[in-house]
């Protein structure tokens, strides 16, 4: 590095000023910031490798090249991986829906600046910070299958025990196709959740083509996934659990964003006698259009990490029997710890399939904000 | 707005708040009563017969016992946070501050290591932790355990650094420079003391991280009184016979970390979960 050849002497003159300017261009940064990159490019280098090594394990059986034998199984042969990756995807539609839904709806009522507003948020925000294990030791207390696991208990207490499983009492362990108290707590928010989304995205939207497009992606096909069973009481449970923690994420991001719109033109709404449901649909979705473009892609991301919770409450085999709550990482986790080494890979190969499309969008959305 | 739809408003909220609290009340009732209410009293109530024989199991009778997960804990903890912090910060000052080839790949590179689901490469990991000798000794599966939350850690750390480096006056860097600081000089004697803030922030949002990680050390562990407590409680849940009480105690035991930072810092985490959406 070379050194500043006025250095410690005074003066500002133009001549001090042009030599200050050339000083700034460096010779070599590129030194500099490869000095500086050495040690946290080895580490990036070794998830790098780590994805490599994942790819080519997963041609292999007991270190023997087998070509696409691990995933021609895979596919046609195993029981449990369809299931699985299935899982996989309804949790994302879920993550993708609910969680981004229910933060919009909470946000919303926090917005009218009640008292004691600080004091809501951190109710509800603090458990997005437990871990999965945690959470799930806490809801496995609350869907305790008996008379007085809580969830039982109250809906007994309100004669309500109809609309659960009144003779087995199971939640997260039953594979059955979710039960009524189920639909009645989750498919309004379906509906709402994308009706905020489909606004955001099309202020312009006809009244008739939103009724007709929530009505089917809000309410339709989560009934036709309840109704024939794709799902099940045991995966949706597990998911409320999740979303208890992970709603409070897209509460935050969405209170911030509607901060950020300016004063006047909520004014000028109210100016305009819009009604609160003319000022949301036409000012306030429209701008939280980012807000909710960067949570989706994140939420999307985050369901591939499915693991921690889905281990915890239903065990390694994601429901005791029946697999009905498993997800890849987890059989993953299994092909692993029997030392079935290639066929953990090749599982793990499909999930990187399945996760890569939302990490790619995340990195071009905020590498055009960094444009910006 | 009127005072009737206000009112409206509050008990809306008062409703969701006690949902929301709900099931973490009900786990600390549990964890205070004795086996039998557990199992035939009102999960409502608060204990009528308050014991705390349930924490004294779940401390030291528990398999492990969660006295020594929290001392794993902190072996764990303690390493990866410092190691992540300052690589990331290392990572950071470059992307931040100087103009050179290859400044958008290592950044998006950064960004992809940030995102991408690591759940998916346990495998890869535990092969090059069992190559490297770490799975058969305690000591190695404490290594095995820091070493990759740090692998792992650095992205995120960089992220955010980098942000807050980019907010330091160009004109602080000009002066040091003209007086003949270098590059290296300082990054450490002036960026870093600087920066011990958002330093603060971000061990702060590295620890919890950590501190909520399971599945590493249910991977790369092979000795479970080297489990951390996330690890442990997860373990103590799939374990039979298990009773509620010390569960539910053990369960409690592991959000108090959490709930004191929580309340002391608050601002903090919801700051540091914003910069990720930015």
């Amino acid at each position: 590095m070379k050194k500043f050849p006025y250095a410690g002497k005074t003066g500002n003159g133009e001549a001090r000023q042009r030599l200050e300017e050339e000083f700034r261009e460096e010779e070599k940064p590129e030194k500099t910031a490869f000095l500086f990159l050495l040690i946290p490019l080895l580490c990036i280098g070794f998830v790098i490798f780590t994805i490599v090594y994942l790819f080519a394990a997963s041609f292999t059986s007991n270190g023997e090249f087998v070509g696409l034998q691990n995933f021609v199984k895979l596919f046609t042969e195993d029981p449990y991986f369809w299931p699985a990756l299935w899982h996989n995807l309804f949790w994302m539609i879920w993550a993708i829906l609910i969680p981004v839904g229910l933060g919009f709806i909470l946000a919303f009522i926090l917005s009218a600046g009640l008292k004691g507003e600080g004091f809501f948020k951190g109710v509800i925000y603090f458990p997005a910070l437990l871990s999965g294990a945690t959470i799930g030791v806490i809801w496995s207390w609350f869907f305790l299958p008996k008379d007085n696991g809580v969830l039982n208990f109250i809906l007994s207490k309100l004669g309500l025990m109809g609309l659960a499983n009144p003779t087995t009492k199971l939640w997260i362990n039953d594979p059955s196709s979710p039960v009524p108290f189920l639909w009645i707590i989750t498919i309004p928010v379906f509906a709402i959740s994308v009706m905020v989304i489909l606004l955001s995205f099309f202020p312009k939207v006809s009244d008739l083509s939103l009724v007709l497009i929530v009505s089917l992606f809000g309410i339709g096909i989560p009934a036709i996934l309840y109704e024939t069973g794709a799902v099940s009481t045991s995966l949706v449970s597990i998911l409320i659990a999740s979303t208890w923690a992970g709603s409070a994420v897209s509460m935050v991001m969405f209170l911030a964003g509607m901060r950020a719109i300016p004063k006047s033109v909520l004014e000028a709404a109210k100016v305009d006698c819009a009604s609160w449901f003319q000022t949301l649909r036409h000012v306030i979705l429209p701008y939280l259009r980012p807000v909710f473009t960067i949570l989706i892609v994140l939420s999307a991301i985050s369901s591939v990490k499915a693991f921690d919770l889905v281990y915890t409450l239903a065990g390694q085999e994601g429901g005791a029997g029946h697999h009905a709550a498993d997800v890849l990482a987890l059989y993953i986790y299994r092909s692993l710890k029997i030392g079935n080494y290639g066929y953990a890979s090749a599982i793990g190969v499909i999930g990187i399939l399945v996760a890569i499309a939302p990490v790619i969008i995340y990195i071009t959305l905020m590498r055009r904000r960094e444009e910006e | 707005m009127s005072e009737k739809s206000t009112k409206i408003l509050y008990a809306i909220v008062f409703f969701i708040c006690i949902i929301w609290v709900l099931p973490l009340i009900t786990v600390i009732f549990a964890s205070f009563k004795p086996e039998v209410e557990i199992r035939t009293g009102n999960p409502l109530y608060p204990p009528t017969d308050p014991t705390t024989s349930n924490y004294s199991d779940a401390l030291y009778e528990g398999s492990p016992p969660l006295l020594t997960a929290f001392k794993n804990t902190l072996i764990i903890t303690i390493p990866a946070v410092l190691g992540s912090v300052f690589l990331g910060a290392l990572a950071a000052y470059p992307l931040a501050r100087l103009k050179f080839k290859g400044s958008t790949t290592v950044y998006l590179l950064l960004l992809f290591g940030m995102m991408f689901p690591f759940q998916l490469v346990m495998v890869p990991v535990f092969k090059a932790a069992d190559f490297l000798g770490l799975y058969e000794t305690t000591t190695g599966n404490y290594l095995a355990v820091i070493g990759t939350h740090i692998i792992f850690g650095v992205p995120f750390c960089a992220f955010i650094l980098r942000n807050f480096f980019k907010t330091v006056p160009r004109s602080l860097q000009d002066a040091a420079m003209i007086d003949g600081c270098s590059h290296f000089s300082f990054f450490f004697r002036i960026l870093l003391p600087l920066s011990l803030p958002a330093l603060a922030v971000i061990s702060l949002l590295q620890f919890t991280g950590i501190y909520n990680d399971m599945l590493w050390a249910l991977v790369l562990m092979r000795y479970t009184d080297t489990y951390p407590v996330a690890t442990t409680l997860a373990s103590l849940s799939t374990t039979a016979g298990v009773p509620y009480g010390l569960l539910c105690a053990a369960g409690f035991l592991a959000v108090l970390p959490t709930l004191i930072l929580f309340i002391l810092l608050q601002r903090y985490f919801i700051q540091g979960l914003a910069a990720v959406g930015q």
